[in-house]
Parts: structure tokens; sequence; C-alpha cells
């Protein structure tokens, strides 16, 4: 626990191990709410992770100044700067980008997961760790929506990377296929996320079990 | 064993309770008294060899020692722990349970140990207000100044950004018209005027309702004549698939003409949709009451007024009066053309005009009240209006002559509807 993890070891516990989403089921509101197509997931996740990012860096940079009693109230206010910051940059220079995703943005203040690393990390780490940190969590959060919306979108829709306001996109399902609206729907996104989380934590179970034996069999060669 | 489970049984606010009433000075000693009770009646040779019992007695032990303001059996790198009777000892798992009692009774002890504490600079008493407020307050400027320079960077860009959406709505629904200008700008709509070649084609009206997802705001295009011409959304959060659908033309290509739309009468809302397709049904209906003289305003911005496009113009008749006294035409129009009053009736209920632009005078009417006044060329070629309903305030203010002959032909086709009845019968007596 005391030696510091390598780059590689931080990004497969931020995308696989400690995934922020189908793991530590953090940050569900948006996953949710963003993934009714797959371009708005992407969206998403990529202003996520830019705000992740720079959120992580400045706490910890900040960590020996900022004091325990009031630490939570210093994060906040870090990282809602942040968002608006992103949010007028977004609007004045990707105005396109703005359309799709204009609603989804400030919602990143209330995604738990910032806070967590924040928390977790970022207090109590330099700040290069702390920029990695934050990477492999918003990877892991970014492809996790994209998984979700993936099959949202296929099976709700039949059209896949449809643009923000439903138009366009490749129809994947052709006209025999009647959409199930139901997945573009609030219970659809419930019922997606516990599916792909069961089948996440199976692998990830199997995945275990493997490796344990493989280390006890090493262990038994050895002796 | 069954004295054992009597006092694992014992709460120490029970047996403390239940204790005698002592003296000060045995207080710490009579309250720990239960500790031991129940190992004692056991065979003291044999007491020593029970692991709970050894553990009971120690914690007895060290409880004393604690009353008596000895903490020697505490580790002794944790500094804070001698000033533990002050504190409240949150953050102190190393404490034994049974220690905490004795904190009351301990301290009176405590002042005499404090002074020879060494105070750590992280002990939290010790911190000031001050001190844990300066840091957030610090944070708090830095953010602000950061957002300030930001927003100072970006605020016109996004004013031209918006604008310039604007502006592209609206020559999305004029296709002809080469410049849009913001005419009129009120709280609950903005009225964009459409231009070619200084020529007034339309004007758009931008305006916002609440849909299933919150607020749609769509821009309604009004040609010269005051008839829709077009509906264009220019951002909504409907339920995509769903709601969304309420985009599509197939939809909106429905609200044409100048009637108030009804679902269910005129306009077929979407399946599944009804909430998004009434928002879209009110927000056109309340856009073709808006009041808009199109020969005003054209005169204001040193415009000329296009004709409209007859082909969009339904069956009935078009709403073509004017109000200014300073226009004449209107009448004369009216009066050559009463052949075609006899459409009156049939739509009685679609067509009235306001003979001003007054805008406050309009809510109640049934009838969309745009106004657009056309030249005597123009107005030739358009059906005049069979019935007109003139509110109360505007007729008295208009010429006599105009209003007595477009009240004649209404007052026969006109059913009492309107609140303005009364008014119409008072001029009719002019």
């Amino acid at each position: 626990m005391s030696e510091k993890p390598t780059f590689i070891q931080q990004m497969k516990e931020g995308i696989l191990t400690s995934n922020p989403v189908f793991v530590q089921f953090l940050g569900m509101c948006s996953a949710l709410a963003v993934t009714t197509s797959v371009t708005n997931a992407i969206g998403m996740g990529v202003s996520f992770t830019a705000v992740l990012i720079f959120s992580n860096l400045f706490i910890s940079i900040l960590r020996h100044i900022i004091p325990k009693q009031v630490r939570i109230a210093a994060y906040i206010l870090i990282i809602s700067g942040f968002v608006t910051a992103v949010e007028l940059l977004v609007r004045a220079y990707l105005p396109a980008l703005d359309k799709s995703l204009g609603l989804f943005i400030p919602l990143i203040v209330v995604n738990c997961i910032i806070l967590a690393r924040a928390e977790a990390f970022a207090s109590k780490n330099a700040p290069l760790p702390s920029i990695v940190d934050g990477l492999a969590s918003g990877i892991g959060y970014t492809l996790a929506l994209i998984v979700l919306a993936l099959v949202r979108e296929l099976l709700g829709t039949g059209i896949l990377f449809a643009a923000a306001d439903g138009t366009g996109g490749i129809r994947i399902l052709g006209d025999w296929y009647s959409p199930a609206t139901i997945f573009i729907m609030p219970a659809g996104a419930f019922l997606t996320l516990g599916f792909i989380c069961a089948a996440f934590n199976k692998c990830r179970s199997l995945v275990g079990a493997k490796k344990a034996k493989r280390a006890k069999t090493a262990k038994e060669v050895q002796e | 064993m069954e004295e054992k489970n009597k006092n694992i049984a014992h709460t120490p606010a029970v047996d403390a309770e239940n204790a005698a009433p002592e003296k000060e000075g045995e207080t710490a000693q009579q309250d720990f008294a239960f500790l031991t009770e129940g190992v004692e009646p056991k065979d003291q040779s044999s007491a020593a060899e029970d692991d709970f019992s050894l553990l009971i007695k120690d914690a007895a032990e060290k409880a004393e020692a604690a009353a008596h303001g000895e903490f020697t059996f505490l580790p002794e790198d944790i500094p804070e722990a001698e000033e533990k009777p002050k504190n409240t000892p949150a953050e102190k798992p190393d404490e034994e349970p049974a220690g905490e009692p004795a904190e009351n009774t301990a301290e009176e002890d405590s002042p005499s140990e404090e002074a020879s504490v060494p105070e750590t600079p992280e002990s939290k008493k010790e911190k000031s207000v001050l001190a844990i407020c300066l840091p957030l307050i610090l944070i708090c400027m830095a953010v602000a100044l950061m957002l300030s320079a930001v927003n100072m960077l970006t605020k016109d860009i996004i004013a031209a950004n918006a604008a310039a959406e604007k502006q592209n709505a609206v020559l999305a629904i004029f296709t002809d018209a080469a410049a849009a200008s913001l005419y009129e700008k009120t709280e609950a709509e903005e009225i964009y005027l459409a231009t070619q070649n200084n020529e007034l084609v339309g004007c758009c009206v931008s305006l916002s309702e609440n849909g299933f997802g919150g607020a749609i705001s769509l821009l309604v295009g009004l040609d010269t004549n005051g008839q829709v011409s077009g509906i264009e959304i220019v951002s909504m959060a409907e339920t995509p698939g769903i709601g969304s659908k309420t985009k599509n033309d197939t939809f909106l290509n429905q609200y044409k003409g100048n009637e108030p739309f009804v679902i269910g009468e005129n306009i077929d809302a979407i399946s599944g949709a009804t909430i998004s397709s009434r928002a879209i049904t009110r927000a056109v209906n309340r856009a073709l009451e808006i009041p808009l003289d199109f020969e005003r305003i054209a005169s204001e911005m040193g415009l000329s007024v296009r004709a409209a496009d007859e082909s969009q113009v339904p069956a009935e008749t078009a709403p073509s009066e004017e109000a200014k006294p300073a226009e004449p035409p209107a009448e004369t129009t009216a009066v050559t053309e009463p052949a075609e009053t006899t459409a009156a009736p049939e739509t009685a209920e679609t067509t009235s005009i306001v003979a001003s632009v007054e805008p406050i005078s309009h809510t109640k009417s049934k009838n969309p009240a745009r106004l657009t006044a056309e030249e005597t060329v123009f107005t030739s070629e358009t059906e005049p209006p069979a019935e007109t309903e003139i509110p109360a305030e505007t007729a008295a203010a208009e010429s006599t002559a105009e209003s007595t002959a477009e009240t004649d032909t209404e007052a026969e086709s006109t059913a009492a509807e309107s609140t303005e009845i009364p008014a119409v019968t008072e001029t009719e007596n002019l």
C-alpha cells in the first residue's frame, strides 16, 4: 500500500478494477441521463475527463493549504469553477458541441466521481500522480458511458451515432425492427446499467478466480 | 459462566447508576467495581486463566489509573492523549472504552497537566476560525477571478453566436430574405424582421413554451398577411424519439394559415408526445395573437412591404385591414368588394383583425389579432375582411367612415363571441 502505483497500474485500476460506474457505482445520475445517444456519451465523457484532470491537479497543488475542516467546501469551489469555465469556453468556441451537450455540462458538478477522487486521491498525493488518476478515472467513466449508450441507442432507436438533436446517424437495425423505446427512457437506463454491471462484475470475479488459481499453482510449484 | 453473562449484560451506565452513592473521592473506584464484580465470586486462582476476565481486570485497573489522572498506560507517541480529558476523543480509536467514563471525573485533574502538554499545531482547538476560513476565502477569490477572466474573454463571442443563430433561424424560415434584424424585444417574446432589398418580407416571433422536458424555444414565421409561414425550433429538450418528433417537418408543416390551431381539429399531435405537441400549438397560437401592423413597422424602419405569397393564404379571407387614420385605402377596398363579404359567414369564427397595434386589448379575442395594412394596390388583390372585430378603443379612434363600412358587414355575420361586440354596435352608429 505504501508503494506508489505505476502509471499502468493506475490506468488499469481506473478503467477496469475500480471502474467508477460499474464497480464503484459513482456518477450514476449523469451516466443514466446522458447515454441516450453515443455522441452525447462521448462528448460528456471528454468534458468530464477534462474537468476531472484539472480539478485533481489544482486540489493536489493546494492540498497543504486547504484546512481539513473546510476541505469539501474548497473542493466544490474549485470543481464548480472549472465546470463553469469549461461551459463558457465550449459555448464560445465550440457552439456545435454546446448545442448537443448544452444541458449536460453543468451536470458535471454533481458528478460524485470528481469529489470522490479529490477526497480519496488528489488531496493526499503529488500533482503528477493525481493527473494520472484523473485521466484513468475519466477514461473509465467515458468507456462505461459509451458501452451504456451503445446498448441503449441501438435497442432504443436502431440508429447509432445520431447527433444530439436526434437527426442523422447510421441505421443499424433496419425497418423490420420496431424500436423498444423503453431503452431511451429512464427505466431502460436502469435496466441496462444493472445488466451491464452484473456482466462486468461477473467477468471480474472470473478473472480474479483464474488469477488466484494460477498464483496458487505457481506457489505449489515453487514448494 | 452465568456471572460472566451477567457481567456482559451490564452496561456501564446501568451499573454506575446502581452503584451505591459515593463520597467524592471514592466515586471512581466504586464506579468501576462492576467490572470486576462478576469475576470475583469465581475462584480467584482460576480467574486469572480466563482470557475474558483478564481483559476485564486489565480494563478496570486502567480505568482506575485514569481516574487518578495517570495515563502512563497509553502509548507515548500520541501527544493529544494527555489532553484527553478536555478533548472529545472522536479521533482516538486506541482509547479503551472503559477510559471514557473516567473522563468526567478526571477533568479536575487535567488543568494541572495542560500546562505541561506541548501544543501541537494540528490540534483542533488551537486553530482559530480565521485560520480555517482564510484559505477558503482566498480560494473563493481566486476562482472568482478566474471565472470573470473567462467570462470577459467569451462574453462577446457567446452573444455574437446567439445572435447569429437567431439570424440563421429566421433566414431558414424566410428563404428568400437576405437579412434579419431584431425589431422588438419584450419579456415574453422577440420579434425579428426579415428583409430583402429594403422590403419587409415577414417577421418572426421568437418565444418559448414549457414542453415535457423543459422550455421549447421556437421561431414562428409570419408573412405580411399575418399567416404562419414556417416554424423553426431553436431549442428543445424533449424525449428523443418521442417528443423530439415534433421537430419533424411533417408535424410542423401542419401549422399554416392564421386560424387558431387546436389539436384534434386542425392539428394532429404526435402520439405519445401530447405535451410536446400541445406546447408547440400553444406557442404558435400565442405568436398569432400578437398584433403586428406590418405597414406601420415597415414605415418605421423605412422599408416597403412585400406582398405575401397568395398561395399560402387559405380560402378564408385574409385579414387586411389597417387602423391608422392616416391610411384611408382600406375602407375603399372594403366598400368596393362587397361581393366577397358573403364569404364572411363561413369564416366568422376564424378571422378578425385588430384595427390597431395596441397589444393589450387582444388577449381575449378568440381570433388572431394581427393586423396587416396594405397599400392600395395590394389591398385590391386580397379579400376584404368579411368580419372584423374592432376593439372598443381602437374603433373609437379610427376614422368613422371605414369603420362603418366594415362593421356593417361584420354585424350580420359575427356572432356574439367576442367581448368587443358592444363596441362594434357603438361604432355602427357613428
